[in-house]
């Protein structure tokens, strides 16, 4: 399985202040095929910055509980430095909103640390592959608040407001994912690609940072102009 | 015989005199005229080169003048009873005096009052004649009159005025000042007799009846307060008491006499009810002293009724002191309540009642000391009464609209202290609730920690205890068994208040995303089925317990099976929710997780259990079926 993954990007910055889990992430990462010498290691984000400003990064992953800061404005600092790096967020203890925020200041995907080493390989490949890892509970939430956005100005007929803000398709590609349909799965039924429904996925990502950095309703239209 | 009727002569004289003084203190004023009166003249300012010379004035109390005895001298104002004790009937006044005058001369003659009605003749030529001289009798006592004569009425020399007095004892019978002079005096000084004697009880009428309709008004628009009725009825009395002064005609009334009764029993109904008027004012009531006043007056006005002739004067003068003393008692007694009391309403009507002591105690005074100059104060009063209620109204509408000002202040700060003391109590009841719900959720947690980390803990614990070979393999399992129940525990906390997935397919949704990834990867075809709604809405606890089992079996099939295809299903049927996860892979024998060597479906197997339901594990090569079956509440809606 791993010769697939041919030209892997590298370096892999990985932002972890444990050692031993640094350790385990330097496994999991040379099972996907990485070499030793393309992985940085930083224990803070002061760190973290300064091998950025040294190396560079096409791919990192960042522990949110740091002991200078929150992960997030790491994660903000990264979008900033280059909008095109990969983040996969590795947490430790995780409440949905966490998560969410992560994702809001423009992570890619989350991983829980806890979970088996192959699942965590599997998130660092899922990423990899330029996917945008979704979890059901992440689009249940969009919807909930589309949902609500929906009633706050329902002098709109509902469906025109939402197609200011996800397009049809981007809401129906939500509605699916939260039933825990895997990206393969909404390709299938929706008879598109698996690339289209991910790229579909960053959308509706990207468009979810802006609306909640904002936290406006008039954003979210303007959004939906733009669309 | 004699000597007899000269002793009762005395007290007979002793009453009528109070009686007298009484009558004119009740009837107000009788002197006013005449205290000018006795100082007067007969001639008032003569034309000039007009020399009029007094003769005599002499009186007789016959029923015609021809009898020429009995004429005694007497002098103006002239009341007989002095004289002529208890005489009721006509008596005849003779005036007599010289002239020279020119002729064309214009005379005028004055009468200050005629008790009770006359008629009067100059030179035996009629020149005037009440309306009637036989009961009822007109009542001219208090009407001053005049009348301008032609000189061809006169004599040059001895001219002769008479006048025929029809009088009623007890009623101090007998004639007022007599004057002749020029016109212009004379007319002059009946104007001023005017006033003194109507047009001042006029205005004190007047004034008692305003007085009267306003608190009438009063209490018709706020009928609870009986105090401003009590003030009406005594105005009424008092009216109609005070117009005995004004009227010349005795209306209804049969006889003077009957009149006069009439108008005690006014005096004392008035008396009382200005009493409880002032004692309602300062919010007193008296039951017992009011009722007994009550019956005690009825029963006097009853005997005043039916009394005869000569106890009358007796009767008249128990009833008018009765009268005066209960006024003057009251109002002393009055100063002590307003003392008391701090409103100062009341002490504005204690001040106008000194007034009233001082003008009853001026008035007697004068009775007694025969002092008729100068005039009764007794009219002051209604001036008096008009000052104060007017001071009192004043004050109490200038109360009522500070109050009103001031009301919405005092409600705004009512309001904002009540507000305040709410917002405290509201406080304190919402950090109790969040106290309670805080100690509440610690509980929880620590609840969920105790059966479900716990209990894996202390069966690894014995798990591990019973076994002699215990390898690293084993160990994990037990390890991650502990941190997949602790994830589920911090899960299910964490999100407050979504603990049951509203339908089947949200509940499987974050399995189903977790292990399809897996699936994918490794080539597995897996088959999901849920159903849409929720048959019946599973507890929290279910819903945990079921995705723990899903969980635990598809890690075993993704790390042991080798499986191609999976499947999972959760169903409803008859109220029995049922859970089945099928694979096509190698499978394990089942009887190692009876045994307990299956640390993860071990585990599994207690907790369903615990929840009441079924565990039901088949297993082969190419075939595993592990099925959970709960019985479920039974929930008609919903």
């Amino acid at each position: 399985m791993l010769h697939h993954e041919l030209s892997l990007p590298v370096p892999v910055l990985v932002v972890e202040d444990e050692p031993l889990m640094q350790d385990r992430l330097k496994q999991i990462l040379e099972m996907v095929g990485y070499n030793a010498d393309n992985i940085l290691f930083a224990q803070n984000i002061q760190q973290a910055k300064t091998l950025l400003n040294q190396h560079s990064a096409s791919i990192a992953l960042v522990d949110l509980g740091l002991p200078d800061g929150n992960g997030n404005d790491f994660i903000q600092h990264l979008k900033e430095y280059d909008d095109s790096i990969a983040i996969l967020v590795i947490s430790a203890w995780s409440t949905e909103d966490a998560i969410f925020t992560a994702l809001r200041s423009g992570a890619t995907g989350y991983v829980l640390k806890e979970r088996d080493d192959l699942e965590v390989m599997m998130s660092i490949r899922s990423v990899l592959r330029g996917g945008a890892p979704i979890d059901p509970f992440i689009a249940q939430k969009i919807l909930k608040q589309l949902d609500l956005e929906e009633k706050k100005s329902n002098q709109l007929p509902s469906n025109v407001n939402i197609n200011k803000i996800l397009t049809n398709r981007e809401h129906e590609i939500l509605l699916l994912v939260a039933t825990g349909l895997s990206n393969k799965e909404i390709a299938d039924q929706l008879e598109l690609s698996r690339y289209t429904v991910e790229s579909h996925i960053k959308h509706i990502y990207r468009k979810l940072a802006v609306c909640t950095r904002t936290k406006a309703v008039d954003t979210a239209r303007t959004l939906g102009l733009l669309d | 015989m004699h000597t007899n009727q000269s002793g009762r002569h005395c007290t007979h004289s002793w009453l009528t005199r109070l009686n007298y003084f009484a009558l004119i203190l009740a009837l107000c004023s009788l002197f006013l005229g005449k205290a000018y009166a006795l100082k007067t003249d007969f001639v008032q300012h003569a034309p000039p080169n007009c020399d009029i010379q007094l003769k005599s004035i002499q009186a007789t109390k016959v029923q015609h003048p021809s009898n020429q005895k009995n004429w005694v001298d007497v002098q103006l104002p002239d009341f007989w009873e002095n004289r002529w004790k208890g005489y009721s009937g006509a008596v005849w006044y003779r005036i007599q005096w010289t002239q020279h005058c020119q002729p064309q001369d214009t005379l005028a003659i004055n009468i200050s009052g005629i008790n009770m009605a006359g008629e009067v003749y100059l030179n035996d030529k009629q020149i005037w004649k009440d309306q009637s001289l036989v009961e009822p009798l007109s009542r001219s006592w208090n009407s001053p009159r005049y009348w301008v004569l032609p000189a061809s009425n006169f004599h040059q020399g001895k001219n002769t005025l008479v006048i025929k007095v029809i009088g009623i004892a007890t009623q101090s019978p007998g004639l007022g000042l007599v004057q002749i002079g020029s016109p212009s005096t004379i007319v002059q000084q009946h104007h001023k007799s005017v006033f003194q004697q109507r047009t001042i009880h006029f205005i004190n009428l007047i004034m008692t009846m305003m007085l009267g309709l306003i608190g009438f008004l009063i209490w018709l628009l706020r009928r609870k307060d009986t105090t401003f009725a009590w003030f009406t009825l005594s105005s009424i009395l008092w009216s109609l008491f005070i117009s005995g002064t004004l009227i010349t005609e005795t209306f209804v009334f049969n006889s003077t006499m009957q009149y006069l009764k009439f108008n005690m029993a006014l005096l004392l109904a008035y008396n009382i009810s200005f009493a409880i008027f002032t004692w309602r004012f300062a919010a007193k009531k008296y039951k017992k002293t009011e009722y007994s006043l009550w019956i005690i007056s009825l029963l006097l006005t009853l005997v005043l009724v039916f009394s005869p002739l000569a106890k009358l004067q007796l009767i008249l003068f128990i009833l008018f002191i009765l009268a005066m003393g209960l006024f003057v008692l009251n109002c002393m007694y009055y100063q002590w309540i307003a003392f008391k009391s701090k409103q100062v309403d009341v002490r504005i009507l204690a001040l106008a009642m000194l007034g009233y002591i001082a003008i009853v105690c001026h008035d007697i005074y004068k009775i007694i000391t025969h002092d008729v100059n100068g005039f009764m104060a007794t009219p002051i009063g209604g001036v008096l009464m008009t000052l104060a209620l007017s001071l009192i109204l004043g004050w109490r509408i200038a109360q009522n609209i500070t109050k009103i000002e001031t009301f919405n202040e005092q409600l705004e700060i009512k309001i904002d202290i009540v507000k305040l003391e709410l917002e405290h109590s509201l406080d304190n009841k919402h950090q109790l609730e969040i106290e309670n719900m805080r100690l509440q959720e610690r509980l929880n947690l620590a609840h969920d920690l105790h059966d479900g980390l716990g209990g894996s803990l202390v069966r690894s614990m014995a798990l591990v205890d019973k076994s002699e070979h215990f390898d690293k393999q084993n160990f994990m399992s037990i390890l991650k068994l502990l941190r997949n129940d602790l994830r589920q525990i911090i899960d299910s906390g964490s999100s407050v208040g979504a603990k049951i997935p509203e339908t089947p397919i949200l509940w499987g949704a974050p399995l189903r995303h977790r292990y399809i990834q897996f699936f994918e990867e490794m080539d597995i075809q897996s088959t999901w089925h849920f159903p849409a709604q929720w048959a019946a809405k599973p507890t929290a606890l279910e819903c945990l317990t079921l995705a723990r089992v899903t969980e635990e079996a598809l890690t075993n099939i993704v790390k042991h099976s080798r499986a191609t295809t999976v499947e999972v299903s959760l169903c409803n049927i008859d109220n029995i929710l049922i859970l089945k996860i099928e694979d096509n892979g190698v499978g394990f024998d089942p009887s190692t997780v009876q045994t307990g060597l299956h640390v993860g479906l071990h585990s599994m197997q207690i907790r369903v259990n615990r929840i009441g339901g079924g565990i039901r594990i088949v297993s082969r090569a190419g075939y595993t079926l592990i099925e959970v079956a709960v019985a479920q509440a039974d929930q008609t809606s919903s």
